[in-house]
């Protein structure tokens, strides 16, 4: 069989979902220093919006602002709660936690940053699972090992203490004890920066399939143009603590249009 | 009834680290193309071919002129959609084959394939089985399946690149030298594929190296019109 008979496939309709998080007109400022200047974005359910550009661009600044972490200057952070679309700075410091530990996910680029050392691997995983109210052992027990093997790490290491993990395990561990939550709303910042290339190719071939099959949002920062390419379907591309262009993932970098951009594509040396 | 109806496209770069020089590719390209038909883009090297394609796909972005494709919706003007609308577009209504596959790593063969019906809706389990057919079909046997193309020869990852493309059943495909690297029987599959295409009422719009080809399985021929002298001139360098 080289094609079905049957006629071209009848379009489906395309589901008109709402972004969970918009972002307008946001500054932010240190001091006399503008850190952020006017940026505005929205995401959508199952795509991953990746923000690329150099170290001090502003990136992570603008993680935290989106996550609640950082209050804006200026502007709006608006997400989808609970109760529908809700400015942040309208949510109390107890409802956005909650709305943190539910809905949304935060992984850093520095694993240790993020877990608990001094707990079990398995520990680490169910903590957001046991904050949701679960409790049986043995159900959680059981899905602690059904996320250390989706994220590649043996089973068998379930009870130990992530001293004894390699950075690149520490990172899958994680991204686990993140995504068992099945958040909605994903945070990643630089999450593959500092690895082996083998360990970033498997780690991003994971989150790449967890992504698409959650259909969850993903706000991905990075520097890495190629960790953009794989994983976003757009991009927005920050210099000085604006957006300077922002569009289709593979538009923008097969034809920047701002001297920056262009910059920034031409700079990447070809493996 | 024409499935894409390009009207005054024109498309040119703005090199900022060569001074801001200005690079004009399109100018003023018009042509239709309609359901069942295959359309085939002629011109010299360099004239643009590769980029009127990946502007219609929302590779390139455009400086002027419209491009509307036919969608359940009605007529949808390319050059104006959202990265959104684009993506939605590329599911469902239009498909391009670049000259070479980007591989990622540790993405099995089948996968690659598999990922545009997936992407459609389909279970993992029907979109594997049609990718596995349509890659048998390109003589890519099923022990390569699982493996991820990367150490694939040259002709077979651009036959891995065209199942990728066919797989979906769009009604609009779009080829970009499709059987460049590929031997005389590879070469008939992929007219056989067009042909099966056309059949089915799907539209082809493509790029041939090879004038065999073209009088096989094109309807007509666009022949991309040459950038008048003007354009050229590069003001910012004056």
């Amino acid at each position: 069989m080289l094609t079905s008979s049957s006629p071209a496939h009848a379009p489906k309709p395309t589901t008109a979902l709402g972004p969970v998080l918009i972002a307008q007109n946001l500054y932010f400022q240190f001091g006399n220093q503008i850190v952020l200047r006017d940026v505005s974005l929205e995401v959508f359910p199952g795509e991953v919006l990746a923000i690329v550009g150099e170290s001090g661009s502003g990136k992570s600044t603008l993680l935290n602002l989106l996550y609640g972490n950082l209050t804006p200057s200026q502007g709006i952070v608006q997400a989808i709660s609970t109760t529908g679309l809700q400015p942040l700075s309208a949510l109390s410091q107890q409802t956005l936690r909650q709305l943190q530990r539910s809905r949304w996910g935060y992984v850093c680029q520095n694993p240790r940053d993020a877990l608990r050392m001094t707990i079990s691997a398995s520990g680490n995983i169910i903590e957001r699972r046991m904050a949701m109210g679960l409790r049986h052992y043995g159900t959680l027990r059981q899905e602690a090992r059904h996320w250390l093997e989706k994220v590649e790490i043996d089973p068998a290491r379930l009870d130990d203490l992530p001293e004894t993990f390699s950075g690149g395990m520490l990172q899958r561990l994680q991204i686990a004890r993140t995504l068992i939550s099945q958040p909605a709303l994903l945070y990643l910042d630089e999450p593959t920066s500092g690895l082996d290339v083998s360990v970033q190719a498997a780690l991003l071939d994971l989150l790449r399939k967890l992504v698409s099959k959650e259909q969850m949002a993903v706000l991905l920062v990075t520097h890495d143009l190629a960790v953009a390419r794989l994983l976003a379907q757009r991009i927005a591309v920050m210099r000085h603590g604006e957006i300077i262009e922002a569009g289709l993932a593979d538009q923008v970098l097969d034809d920047p249009q701002h001297p920056y951009t262009q910059l920034l594509v031409s700079s990447v040396l070809p493996a | 009834m024409n499935i894409l109806e390009v009207e005054n496209l024109g498309k040119k770069f703005v090199l900022h680290l060569r001074g801001g020089w200005h690079l004009p590719v399109l100018q003023g390209v018009a042509f239709t193309v309609a359901a069942g038909e295959c359309v085939a883009i002629t011109g010299t090297s360099g004239s643009g071919k590769s980029s009127l394609l990946r502007t219609l796909y929302g590779n390139y972005r455009s400086d002027s002129g419209t491009a509307r494709l036919r969608t359940e919706q009605g007529m949808v003007d390319i050059l104006q959609s959202s990265p959104q609308q684009i993506l939605a577009l590329r599911r469902h209504v239009m498909a391009y084959a670049s000259q070479f596959l980007r591989v990622i790593p540790r993405v099995s063969t089948l996968e690659i394939v598999a990922q545009p019906l997936m992407e459609q809706g389909l279970d993992q389990q029907m979109a594997g089985e049609r990718a596995a057919a349509m890659l048998s079909a390109l003589n890519l046997p099923r022990h390569l399946h699982p493996l991820p193309p990367a150490t694939f020869s040259g002709g077979e990852q651009q036959r891995v690149n065209l199942a990728r493309t066919f797989v979906g059943q769009h009604p609009l495909v779009m080829l970009d030298e499709p059987t460049a690297s590929l031997d005389g029987d590879n070469a008939a599959v992929v007219q056989k594929l067009i042909m099966e295409a056309k059949h089915s009422g799907r539209a082809v719009l493509a790029v041939f190296h090879d004038p065999a080809m073209v009088r096989q399985v094109a309807d007509r021929q666009y022949f991309i019109p040459s950038l008048s002298e003007h354009s050229h001139e590069n003001p910012e360098l004056q």
